[in-house]
């Protein structure tokens, strides 16, 4: 009994003592005057905070492939020989005009007084270096399969001006080159290149953690000088503690990062008076995909079928609250490629069900529970692609299709698609502008592993097709090609296209000049102002 | 019979649920995969006294439904693990010497892993369904039933009774199961019973994690996953779930305790 009463008055003791402390530091907050450094609320005039669902990868733009990795250091750290504009069509960069003699030359006039970040100048040298080093297998670098074969040669004509020769007409090669140009005198002179980042991007980068990526306005920078002095980059992946911390105004502005269901309190209410949402139609591109290798899914009646069933209005109205538009097609409508007459399979379940009976899937029972066939999707456990696949999942099986949803870890997953051991899958392309890749999707010399045809989709119709439409220069020919392929293939289906997310950027008002980009990229940061 | 009355508040509400998950096809007032996107996510009505998910389905319905997966993996679960585990044990504390050594080496193994990620690296590479979730939290479930029992038989095997089995001439099959079995089974009805509590966890958080059970099947660990979505503008997707799974966990331990303290010499209460 004595040792509990010890304990027990001990314990009275450092409680008391430690909700004195407590208070007199709280009366101390009280009393202070909040400086720029109380709570992350805090911000400095010009500092401008953008929310990142996940950290880039790597900002080595030799290696950068991820989304965020790829707009940070195309758009701030560095820059591109051309760029693509808001109406997605090739605009000048660090290449002031480009001409081209014959088919397959390129004769590209740089800018001048552009500098690195370290005061070197910009010359033909360094754009020479990026391709040469890039293509080098010693790099290793992932966009080596995009040149090689295609750059015949470089040459430098003058310091300012640069000729790459082609082995062949290639189409896309204008937005094939839309990488950063790397600093020859950092990179070869053996200088640390991916702790530095020298580039001559409107930023520079200050240091990276894996919550926090800094920036810093390049004051020298070619064109006006940036609008903000600096760039800071919250990696917040848990997406209740981005919206929190918006509400708490700690972030001014999410791109894509938020769902349905939380931009709503951006769009009107309180939060409305210090946010605004800014809606346009994006590039991105749902799909379901069969495997047309599969005994069952290689009849065309029973995809037909299959997407009759599936009523993706009533998905984009209630799970996607309006953030989307239908898909005609791989091409999002905002792209000049894109064909918009082309075959729509639109929600008919009865239409389905005479569909299913003409490919001799008869209904065994009537309104019994039994089911015409079973059909396998498999997904990655992707918690937003899982609940779109449970909707289907259950739109289907009203037109007697029982859908056995499988979803795995990435890695898996991904190996089974490549592999082609899957019946129906449902994956998104993000960032598709260049119509050539339906060469990738669709020739049959790109089946995994040489390339990304995972649908195993064979027609030689289309394969003459897509190699016309890589080596036709004339637009307005080019686009003739490309509306036949997206006919045939919106006709034979090897993809159901369900539709293409709008771009939904939550701002701060605080923010002046931020303007969306089709591809939801960073391209106007440099000329953001923070008020 | 039980001097607390927890004890047959848990016998209570283990029982309410056990029914609810046996009988929920002919007593949940919806169909648990019946999505009506246009309701969704709506609140508690006198129709739908749990809400609506984010999908439109009922509540309380997926609500009966998952019971039946997080209370038969919980007894499965034990029901083998226990079966494994008691004959290990049984064999390593009566034969002593290399079986022992062995047997009890690979449950020091075991016990080393941290329970929950040797189950998640398990399902992760069988795959995510629930025969593997049962499948890997057997082989974890196993090893604390082992060595209990091994500590019982030791405890027992010296007796006088034992040795007079011996004596008679029986075999050790039989001197295992007939004579030192019923003797120790008091603490190993109190493991099971902490244990089917310790498994409904498990089996939440590996379906929380989407390692459980195939996307859609009412599981409450992924309707709490589900809910978490959506906690900050609908909190009663995630709060039913979460009852559940803390009320019928609660009921397991409630019944263990009154077993325990039935069953076991040394404790009392105060």
């Amino acid at each position: 009994m004595t040792y509990k009463r010890h304990l027990k008055t001990a314990l009275t003791r450092y409680v008391c003592q430690r909700t004195g402390i407590i208070a007199l530091f709280l009366i101390a907050n009280l009393l202070l005057p909040p400086g720029p450094g109380w709570g992350e609320g805090a911000a400095y005039a010009a500092e401008f905070r953008v929310g990142l669902e996940n950290a880039p990868k790597t900002l080595d733009p030799r290696y950068a492939t991820d989304a965020y990795g790829m707009r940070i250091t195309q758009h701030l750290i560095f820059d591109t020989l051309v760029t693509l504009g808001y109406d997605l069509q090739i605009e000048p960069s660090l290449a002031t005009r480009w001409e081209t003699p014959d088919d397959t030359t390129y004769i590209f006039h740089l800018k001048d007084g552009v500098t690195f970040h370290d005061g070197t100048p910009f010359t033909a040298e360094d754009v020479k270096f990026t391709f040469e080093h890039l293509m080098d297998e010693t790099t290793k670098s992932p966009f080596a399969g995009t040149y090689k074969g295609k750059i015949s040669r470089i040459e430098v004509l003058d310091p300012k001006t640069i000729k790459f020769v082609l082995t062949q007409p290639v189409a896309s090669f204008l937005t094939s080159i839309i990488l950063p140009v790397l600093p020859r005198h950092i990179i070869e002179g053996g200088q640390d290149f991916p702790t530095t980042l020298i580039g001559t991007g409107p930023f520079k980068f200050v240091s990276q953690s894996p919550t926090d990526l800094r920036f810093e306005a390049n004051k020298k920078y070619w064109e006006d000088p940036p609008g903000c002095d600096r760039i800071i980059f919250k990696v917040v992946k848990d997406e209740n503690t981005r919206f929190l911390k918006m509400k708490k105004e700690e972030i001014d502005l999410l791109v894509n990062a938020l769902s349905s269901d939380k931009i709503k309190f951006f769009a009107s209410g309180a939060l409305h008076k210090a946010y605004q949402v800014i809606e346009e139609p994006g590039i991105s591109y749902n799909y379901l995909a069969f495997n047309m290798a599969d005994e069952k899914m290689k009849d065309n009646t029973l995809r037909q079928a299959i997407a009759h069933g599936i009523d993706v209005d009533e998905i984009i109205k209630y799970k996607l609250a309006g953030h989307a538009i239908r898909a005609r097609g791989l091409l999002s409508p905002v792209n000049w490629f894109s064909e918009p007459d082309v075959p729509v399979m639109v929600y008919d379940p009865e239409k389905a069900r005479q569909l299913l009976d003409k490919a001799g899937y008869k209904d065994p029972d009537g309104d019994g529970p039994r089911t015409r066939l079973t059909v396998e999707m498999k997904t990655s456990n992707n918690a937003e692609i899982t609940a779109i696949a449970r909707i289907i999942q259950a739109q289907l099986l009203k037109i007697g299709i029982h859908m056995d949803l499988k979803s795995y870890e990435w890695g898996t997953f991904y190996g089974d698609i490549k592999s082609g051991n899957f019946q129906m899958t449902s994956m998104r392309w993000v960032g598709v502008t260049e119509p050539d890749f339906y060469y990738d999707l669709f020739h049959s010399s790109q089946v995994p592993p040489a390339g990304r045809n995972r649908g195993r989709y064979i027609n030689a119709r289309v394969d003459d097709l897509v190699q016309q439409g890589r080596v036709t220069l004339d637009p307005d020919a080019r686009k003739r090609i490309y509306s036949k392929i997206q006919t045939i293939v919106a006709g034979e289906l090897p993809y159901i296209s369900l539709w293409h997310l709008n771009n939904v950027s939550v701002v701060h008002r605080r923010v002046k000049n931020y303007r969306q980009h089709p591809m939801a990229g960073f391209f106007s940061f440099k000329d953001i102002r923070v008020e | 019979m039980f001097q607390s009355k927890w004890t047959y508040i848990g016998a209570v509400i283990i029982a309410v649920f056990a029914l609810a998950a046996i009988f929920a096809p002919w007593l949940a007032p919806y169909n648990p995969y019946d999505m009506r996107l246009a309701e969704q996510l709506s609140l508690p009505t006198l129709e739908h006294f749990m809400g609506q998910d984010a999908n439109g389905v009922d509540i309380f319905s997926r609500l009966m439904h998952g019971a039946r997966i997080s209370l038969s993996v919980g007894v499965i679960v034990v029901l083998i693990s226990g079966t494994i585990g008691i004959t290990m044990g049984l064999v390593s504390g009566y034969y002593g010497g290399w079986p022992d050594t062995i047997l009890m080496r690979l449950v020091d193994i075991l016990m080393a892993f941290p329970g929950l990620l040797l189950a998640i690296a398990l399902v992760s590479v069988l795959g995510p369904n629930i025969l593997n979730v049962v499948i890997a939290l057997t082989v974890l479930g196993w090893v604390s039933f082992a060595r209990l029992v091994r500590g019982q038989v030791l405890s027992v095997k010296e007796r006088e009774y034992i040795q007079a089995a011996r004596t008679s001439g029986q075999s050790d099959a039989r001197i295992m199961v007939v004579h030192i079995f019923p003797n120790i089974l008091s603490p190993v009805i109190v493991q099971a019973t902490f244990s089917v509590a310790g498994v409904i966890i498990a089996e939440s958080s590996l379906s929380f994690l989407g390692l459980g059970a195939p996307p859609g099947t009412p599981s409450w660990g992924a309707m709490l996953s589900e809910g978490k979505q959506v906690i900050l503008e609908a909190p009663h997707v995630s709060i039913f779930p979460g009852l559940a799974i803390m009320l019928v966990v609660m009921a397991f331990n409630f019944l263990g305790d009154g077993l325990r303290d039935r069953f076991d010499p040394k404790s009392t209460i105060n």
